[in-house]
């Protein structure tokens, strides 16, 4: 009939399946048009078109395993010639004919299990056969690529696997090439060469393309590169984190950081098995700091007993199965995330400890996930079940391993600083009174610093309160219009470098001033650092102790607590010590110490206060130096130099920590370090030039002085005249008798000691 | 001129005893031992967390000068404690501070006949060592050097001391006046403190550190009225220190005087 453009079967074939079965289906004819569908009738039946044309039909017709045996009719539907609208005309129909279709009974089952549907490049996934075969049939397992590009063979690089007789088989198919789209292989399951598909399965060969860590708050602190404890990154240090809080009043989790995967091709519902580790120390092996050696295992924080962090499901996140680490496991937590597009993520937490690091792994295969391990002679390597190591993300996957991991991950802190310093000196840093005799006195031989036979004065004075002995040594001496240079005194006397040959009228007045000069900048006319302001000397910027305390994995901050700086302090000549919790040095550090509540676990902080001169016998201006002084409160544990277990009686060469029982576990107690610092910086000029008048020997005291404190701030002991502790300790003496400043670092059993902290210094 | 500066105190001293040690500087040591070593204790009976001020005295008893550095007492002394059941107790800790003096180049601390090194000084002893009501005996030991044995008691406080101890007692750091910075109000507890305890035997120290608080921030006629209150304290140490800080007020009101001159 013309204008009739009813679509027409002319032939199927095969025109039957037995149940259980999947076979294509060839059906031709005309008017099929532009994406027909098929219907076929009753239940059980099921057709997916691979191709089609306007005159033939090509399919897969699944048969359920348990349908009823008999005939459906099939009938091509044309959704017309273009694909979307039929044309109905009167005795048209966009319905064909309807050919028979027969089910039988099966005679044999076949089956493939292969539930996961993916296999990872340079993976391997197992899959299942089954064939309800008799002992004459062969069953022919064949891997065929469906479209688009990739590669995946058997385990020995063939394609096909036949087995003869009944079938109960587990295979292993290897990814070899990424697939370019989703499900684009399958295995075919076929008997005795015959064309009938007796079962199938769709796969695709997947890959994880990267896996980085991400930050999670716009404002964290940004992951950068870990420099590592020499300051200089190299590439295997990887990066590094700060989960401390950014300012006094921050209140969200800085620990937490996103770990993301990106997958290939892009496969809804893929899953990708992360697991974390804990990756050996680079910066030591062996004791005291690296308990491990070259294992790893080593770090002093748990997340939930776990060293290696452990995952949380983000919100709104689809992560699942999160196990967090215990010894047991070799500390490893995992978690299960499912893709939504091409990427991945969950949400990691680190611990808090300085030094601490990790690495975060992951494969498409859960089994491959759950074989990854540390290498226990490198503990910076994660290895497959063949002991291969996984590759890194970014660089070449040289093993062909399946999985990747994240490069080293290193937890940072910072240690906040706040640093006061004090104002004007003022006019009042000398002494005046009275000379009440003028005698002319001779060098006697072999005195230093004096030709023998010279004549110098000595001149009786008097003042209230007495001179301070030796105060005025190298000081300068004005009376009347004349400034002499002082060579030193005793309590009623002062001695020049010349004598004075003028009458000098019975109670002259006169004005001492000792060699105070915190900044070097008087040359030889002394005037007590007259009206001078205290200023921080370039020595003391915090910025310095970095260097020392990177091996600690801490680096200073000065802006966070920049509210409480001040710069303008009262003066105090010399701020004295007695000991007592209300003497000047306790008060002056809690006095002006803004940041007292902010010392959080964390929000670490450290104080300095930038002084003149300490107690008068310490001041440098007689036989006493002390150039800095720290203090800690009261009723704390005295500070300490080792961390010892209990039953670890490796020797200390200081003072080992003392233990505590905590939960019924005895181990070691960290003590509360010192609250604040005083640096006086006119004592460290005084002492620095003392070496240099008297031996021209340039002394460097001055650039150790505030890391020195600092370690006490940690809680760190030293203080014995010795190179063991290295900046803790006291300058050592050269053979000539002059210090010699230790090693600017700090010893192995002062960074455990640091690293091992879970409070503010103070605290 | 800079050869001269090096000229330094143990010339001096040669200098000022000139006929004196010249002779004898030959038989100078450093023998510490030689020292005779002497503490004394500002009371014989404290109440319960009371302060104690020690004075540490290092003697020179011999004929001849000893050089020997002066000593950090607090951080280069242990104490012995022995309580009224006889357990001892060993304090190998007594000071809050880390630091110590070191000697200047050229310079020989030395100590002349008869002549003292004196220092006082508050030991750092955590409350739980006199905890327990009764006598006790004291004993110092300083760089090989046995002080004397100084017996003492601890008895509860009464009165107003009482009164003063169950204030503090509430605070952390207690006596230690910890809580004046931990507290939101610590300075308003403190000053509290002071008007009703001030007369204690623990006000003292408060009275200082209320002073040296107002001091701290510039107010002068607040803090010159704390210092005064102890300025003749039997308490050598708190009447020095007090001394100290109105001197420092009197130069800080005469340069205040100085900046309002045009």
């Amino acid at each position: 009939m013309v204008g009739d453009n009813s679509p027409i079967i002319s032939n199927m074939t095969p025109p039957q399946a037995n149940t259980g079965e999947t076979v294509g289906v060839t059906i031709s004819g005309t008017h099929f048009g532009l994406n027909p569908t098929l219907q076929i009738g009753g239940v059980g039946v099921n057709a997916t078109i691979t191709s089609s044309s306007p005159t033939q039909i090509t399919a897969y017709f699944s048969v359920a395993d348990a349908t009823i045996i008999g005939t459906r009719g099939v009938q091509v539907k044309s959704r017309g010639i273009n694909g979307t609208t039929f044309q109905t005309t009167p005795q048209t129909s966009d319905l064909s004919n309807s050919v028979p279709f027969n089910v039988t009974d099966s005679p044999f089952l076949v089956l493939i299990r292969f539930p996961e549907g993916v296999v990872e490049k340079n993976g391997e996934a197992i899959v299942r056969f089954d064939a309800d075969t008799n002992s004459s049939q062969t069953t022919k397992f064949t891997i065929r690529k469906l479209a688009g590009t990739g590669n995946a063979t058997f385990e020995d690089g063939s394609l096909e696997k036949t087995y003869t007789g009944q079938v109960s088989a587990v295979e292993t198919i290897k990814g070899i090439t990424e697939s370019s789209q989703a499900n684009n292989f399958t295995i075919e399951a076929k008997i005795n060469n015959s064309s009938t598909i007796r079962a199938h399965s769709e796969f695709t060969v997947a890959k994880i393309d990267s896996i980085v860590f991400e930050q999670i708050n716009a404002n964290d602190i940004t992951i950068d590169n870990n420099p590592g404890t020499d300051g200089i990154h190299t590439p295997e240090e990887g990066s590094r984190i700060y989960p401390d809080k950014i300012s006094t009043t921050d209140t969200t989790d800085r620990t937490t950081l996103r770990i993301k995967a990106t997958v290939s091709p892009a496969i809804p519902s893929l899953v990708v098995y992360f697991a974390s580790f804990d990756l050996d120390d680079p910066s030591a092996k062996g004791l005291p700091i690296d308990t491990t050696n070259v294992d790893g295992k080593d770090n002093n924080g748990n997340v939930n007993g776990s060293k290696s962090g452990e995952f949380v499901n983000p919100t709104g996140g689809d992560c699942l199965s999160s196990v967090t680490g215990t010894m047991a496991n070799d500390y490893v937590s995992k978690i299960d995330c499912t893709t939504s597009t091409t990427t991945v993520s969950s949400n990691y937490k680190v611990t808090m400890q300085p030094g601490d690091n990790f690495a975060v792994a992951a494969s498409l295969s859960r089994d491959f996930r759950d074989y990854m391990r540390l290498n226990p002679t490198d503990g910076n390597q994660i290895t497959d079940y063949a002991s291969r190591a996984i590759h890194i993300n970014g660089e070449a996957n040289s093993a062909n391993t399946s999985g990747i991991r994240t490069k080293m991950l290193t937890v940072w802190r910072k240690l906040h600083i706040e640093v006061d310093s004090m104002g004007n000196v003022g006019t009042d840093n000398k002494v005046t009174g009275a000379i009440t005799l003028n005698e002319t006195v001779i060098c006697p031989p072999g005195t230093p610093g004096c030709t023998a036979g010279s004549q110098f004065a000595r001149l009786t004075v008097n003042t209230t309160p007495a001179l301070e002995t030796s105060r005025f040594d190298n000081g300068r001496m004005q009376i009347g219009t004349y400034y002499y240079q002082v060579l030193g005194n005793s309590q009623n006397q002062v001695f020049l470098t010349t004598a004075i040959t003028e009458r000098l009228p019975a109670n002259t007045a006169f004005t001492l001033w000792d060699d105070d000069d915190y900044n070097n900048n008087d040359g030889t006319n002394k005037d007590g650092d007259n009206n001078e302001i205290i200023n921080l000397l370039p020595d003391n910027q915090p910025g310095g102790v970095d260097m020392i305390y990177q091996s600690s994995y801490i680096v200073t901050d000065r802006m966070a607590l920049n509210l409480y700086n001040q710069t303008n302090l009262q003066f105090d000549l010399n701020i004295d010590t007695t000991g007592s919790t209300t003497d000047e040095l306790h008060l002056a550090l809690n006095n002006n110490r803004g940041s007292v509540n902010s010392e959080k676990d964390d929000f670490w902080v450290a104080y300095f206060l930038i002084g003149y001169q300490g107690k008068e016998n310490e001041d440098a201006d007689g036989d006493g130096s002390n150039p800095g002084i720290s203090r800690r409160e009261p009723n704390t544990d005295p500070l300490c130099d080792c961390v010892r277990e209990v039953n670890d009686v490796a020797p200390c060469s200081g003072l080992t920590c003392p233990l505590e029982t905590v939960g019924g576990v005895v181990k070691p107690k960290l003590p509360a370090g010192a609250f604040g610092s005083a640096i006086y910086q006119e004592v460290q000029q005084d002492t620095h030039r003392s070496w240099l008048l008297a031996q021209n020997y340039n002394y460097q005291n001055i650039r150790t002085t505030l890391p020195h404190e600092l370690g006490h701030q940690f809680g760190l002991k030293g203080d014995i005249v010795r190179s063991t502790f290295q900046i803790m300790d006291y300058d050592t003496l050269d053979t000539l008798g002059r210090p010699v400043s230790n090693i600017f670092g700090l010893n192995p059993e002062h960074i455990n000691l640091i690293r091992r902290r879970t409070k503010s210094p103070g605290k | 001129m800079k050869t001269i500066k090096t000229l330094t105190i143990a010339f001096v001293l040669v200098i000022i005893v000139v006929a004196k040690s010249f002779a004898q500087e030959s038989n100078d040591n450093s023998d510490f031992n030689q020292l005779s070593f002497e503490v004394e204790l500002n009371k014989t009976t404290y109440f319960s967390l009371e302060t104690m001020f020690v004075t540490f005295r290092l003697i020179n008893r011999t004929q001849n000068s000893v050089i020997a550095d002066r000593p950090s007492f607090l951080n280069d002394s242990t104490l012995k404690i022995i309580n009224f059941r006889g357990e001892t107790k060993e304090i190998t800790s007594m000071s809050l501070s880390s630091g110590r003096p070191q000697k200047l180049p050229g310079k020989k601390p030395m100590l002349q006949p008869s002549q003292t090194y004196e220092e006082i000084t508050v030991p750092s002893i955590t409350s739980e060592i006199f905890s327990d009501k009764g006598k006790y005996k004291l004993q110092f030991f300083l760089n090989g050097l046995a002080s004397n044995v100084i017996e003492i008691t601890i008895t509860d406080p009464t009165g107003l001391n009482k009164d003063a101890f169950d204030f503090f007692s509430q605070y952390q750091g207690r006596n230690s006046f910890e809580w004046i910075w931990t507290e939101k109000n610590g300075i308003v507890l403190l000053e509290e403190f002071v008007s009703k305890y001030g007369e204690s035997v623990y006000g003292e120290q408060a009275i200082y550190a209320l002073g040296n608080i107002y001091k701290a921030r510039d107010e002068i006629e607040k803090a010159q009225n704390e210092f005064e209150k102890i300025k003749t304290s039997d308490n050598k140490l708190i009447a020095n220190q007090a001394n100290k800080s109105l001197q420092d007020i009197k130069t800080r009101k005469m340069c205040l005087e100085k900046d309002k001159k045009p």
